[in-house]
């Protein structure tokens, strides 16, 4: 099916739930209302049509005004793709897990709550994934600043190099 | 001390020390930890063209039967309790051998907010390796510069309690 | 005393601690067993002891400059890591690749590949007590880096790929020096086959152990010669091809019980070594063609200085040594990527862990992690 066919389908299905979709970027994708993530996924994964059964990746982006969680699907047998995004609020970033829809998605979305701090509802083990489990903050959010010790260890070490280069670049202004 | 002087009667003069250090540093045990990229080619340096086993050099899968350990690889904070666990469970004398960039200051993951930067911070380091990854050749002359250390020791002219401050 | 039930006295549940230091998990991997008695109930894997925050240094480095870190991210096949990054920012760019520049690039890829499954099929054998193939795969691979050092400089790290091209050019000397390799290598997979491949021991430890149908790796998403060892003829090089890989004649093997007559099944650990080895035969099968066919020319497109691509997110698949590759780049428009991710094969195969290492013995989990290939820097990056 082609791209255009395929957001047809789709906002044909959930009209209002779609807030946005397009075709004319690099890849096809759909912008859902948090609330319909589950029922968009389910049709996604079961409809004759569709047939994504392969979660690619799915991730977290921070887009300064919103958090955006993404999944990437697609088709082994269809061999379509499709970008389903989910736009969260930076206070409150909490969208229903779709871990029981595609099981490839449970690490990922543990990895998304390590270092995005998105909060799947209903995940069967919301652990954090990278960092030490006591760790505090979200590195990937981009006013992280990160800790200058850990457990006694200090993190900061001295570069020589860099201060050349700072007065080098000092003396040019 | 040389064993190439004709021994006419039989017997030489030297210190007890240097015999002990003769012995040790032909049979140097590293332990078989490799943390990231420099891993490989620790263990191609094991392999046949670079062969470590003609020093005496053998991997232990252990701490407990190891004489000095290669930290090869990037240490990242939640892996530095565990190295230094290991490096505690090491008998001594016991030395540490930093492998590549990211060991020696952190390399090119010095900017990462997960990075421990420079393994020196919770070990001691004897040699240092420079290269991201270093080159087999690189650690055969890392430890020819071990044997050497480990040669000049002087363990039984000192208290025990020293030796427990060095470790 | 009296307080312990039956129940408790004969149904016990053990928690062992594996790794992340052991010597056959493969780098850092740890993994929490729930045993009862000597038999697996999960494995649950914890990981992250080699989280090099990989994705936040992208962010702050112009698109050329990410290049060093792509040969991290997967060092025993920092080639394909190279070529699925370039693939990636071309594509967002729209930047086409010079004809010479493309075959040197599949070229370098397979070549990576082919030490890549070495490491993987050799570290299997010496996790399950056969040490001399994995030092008859350390020599052929020293070759291999000979030849790659000719050509880029470097051993293990190459950064060889450029955005639009490669660094330096294939020397004649250097293409007959891997042409004559070829003929070797075949023999020495050959040797390698007699010495361990058809072992009695061998087989008997693989066959039927840590069985993954076709369901659960579409379900996990595994991805590489882990799914096709299930089954399921995909390859990304095939599917939906990339590069020169369309121009190029070469088979997938899948899986098919090779180890039917120990009690295999398809998509057991002995299929997906064996699947590794049949792709070493067909990367040998495509550097010869790409050897004859190579053209005259440039390897270097002309690509601005400042690298600015248009607002939009895309996700690249391309097929490295692990399986699916993809990088994941959402510009916003200036010359650095506002996010950039890394999909990588051994992160799914890890996360499937926990449901297929239910039911097996304690000594079957290290064949299955050797089996799986999975590196520690492509799961947690």
């Amino acid at each position: 099916m082609k791209p255009s066919e395929l957001l047809n389908v789709i906002e044909a299905e959930f009209g209002d739930f779609i807030l946005e979709s397009s075709d004319q970027g690099f890849d096809p994708y759909i912008v859902v209302e948090p609330d319909a993530l589950r029922d968009v996924s389910f049709f996604l994964r079961d409809d004759e049509r569709m047939k994504f059964d392969f979660l690619r990746t799915s991730l977290g982006t921070d887009k300064i005004d919103f958090i955006e969680s993404l999944f990437v699907l697609y088709s082994y047998e269809l061999k379509h793709q499709l970008i389903v995004k989910v736009e969260l609020s930076h206070k409150n970033p909490e969208v229903d897990t779709v871990s029981d829809i595609w099981k490839a998605a449970n690490w990922y979305e543990r990895e998304s709550y390590d270092l995005l701090g998105i909060n799947y509802k209903d995940h069967p083990d919301l652990r954090r994934l990278m960092m030490p489990h006591d760790w505090v903050g979200h590195p990937l959010l981009k006013d992280y600043k990160s800790p200058k010790k850990y457990h006694g260890m200090d993190l900061y070490r001295f570069n020589p190099v860099l201060k050349v280069t700072k007065k080098k670049a000092k003396k040019k202004k | 001390m040389s064993f190439y002087h004709k021994a006419e009667s039989n017997f030489l003069v030297t210190t007890l020390d240097e015999v002990l250090n003769y012995t040790r540093k032909g049979s140097l045990w590293y332990l078989f930890f490799g943390l990231a990229c420099c891993a490989i080619e620790m263990m191609q340096a094991g392999g046949p063209r670079t062969d470590l086993d003609r020093f005496g050099v053998v991997f232990r899968a252990t701490p407990r039967q190891a004489d000095f350990i290669f930290i090869a690889g990037t240490p990242t904070i939640k892996m530095a309790d565990r190295i230094k666990r290991l490096w505690d469970q090491m008998p001594y004398p016991k030395y540490a051998i930093s492998m590549g960039s990211c060991s020696n200051t952190g390399g090119l993951f010095q900017k990462g907010y997960s990075v421990l930067n420079g393994i020196d911070k919770i070990l001691p380091i004897d040699v240092y390796v420079p290269g991201c990854p270093p080159r087999p050749e690189a650690l055969t002359e890392a430890i020819l510069i071990l044997r050497e250390k480990v040669q000049k020791e002087k363990f039984l002219r000192k208290e025990e309690s020293e030796l427990i401050e060095e470790a | 005393m009296s307080n312990i039930t039956e129940k408790e006295v004969f149904f016990d549940e053990m928690t062992l601690n594996m790794g992340p230091h052991h010597p056959s998990t493969h780098g850092v991997l740890r993994f929490v067993l729930k045993t009862d008695g000597e038999i697996l109930k999960t494995a649950i894997p914890d990981v992250g002891f080699l989280h090099r925050s990989i994705e936040k240094i992208a962010e702050s480095l112009p698109y050329p400059q990410f290049f060093p870190y792509t040969d991290r991210v997967d060092y025993l096949a920092a080639m394909n890591a190279n070529h699925a990054y370039a693939v990636a920012v071309e594509k967002l760019l729209g930047i086409e690749v010079p004809e010479r520049a493309e075959y040197i690039r599949v070229l370098v890829a397979e070549m990576n590949r082919i030490a890549s499954h070495m490491v993987g099929v050799g570290s299997l054998a010496s996790d399950l007590g056969a040490f001399t193939p994995f030092l008859f795969n350390l020599r052929d691979r020293e070759y291999l880096y000979d030849y790659l050092e000719e050509m880029c400089g470097a051993r293990l790290t190459y950064n060889y790929l450029s955005i639009g091209g490669v660094h330096r050019d294939l020397k004649q000397e250097t293409a007959d020096k891997i042409l004559k390799f070829v003929e070797q290598g075949i023999k020495n997979l050959d040797e390698f086959n007699r010495l361990i491949a058809y072992n009695k021991i061998f087989l008997r430890r693989l066959a039927g152990v840590a069985v993954v149908n076709k369901k659960t790796c579409i379900e996990y998403g595994i991805v590489g010669p882990n799914l096709r060892a299930a089954g399921l003829k995909y390859d990304v090089r095939k599917d939906q091809p990339y590069s020169i890989y369309d121009k190029l004649d070469f088979d997938i093997p899948v899986g098919e019980a090779y180890a039917a007559s120990d009690g295999g099944v398809i998509g057991d650990a002995y299929d997906r070594f064996m699947v590794r080895i049949k792709e070493m035969e067909q990367s040998y099968k495509i550097i010869k063609q790409v050897l004859k066919e190579i053209p005259e020319g440039e390897i270097q497109a002309k690509v601005p200085r400042k690298l600015k691509p248009p607002v939009g997110d895309i996700y690249v698949p391309t097929e490295s040594a692990r399986g699916e590759m993809g990088y994941y780049i959402f510009s916003d428009g200036t010359d650095k990527p506002w996010r950039l991710k890394i999909r990588t094969g051994s992160f799914s195969a890890m996360s499937a862990f926990e449901e297929i290492s239910n039911g097996y013995f304690i000594a079957d989990l290290v064949s299955a992690i050797g089996s799986f290939d999975i590196v520690a820097p492509e799961v947690d990056r």
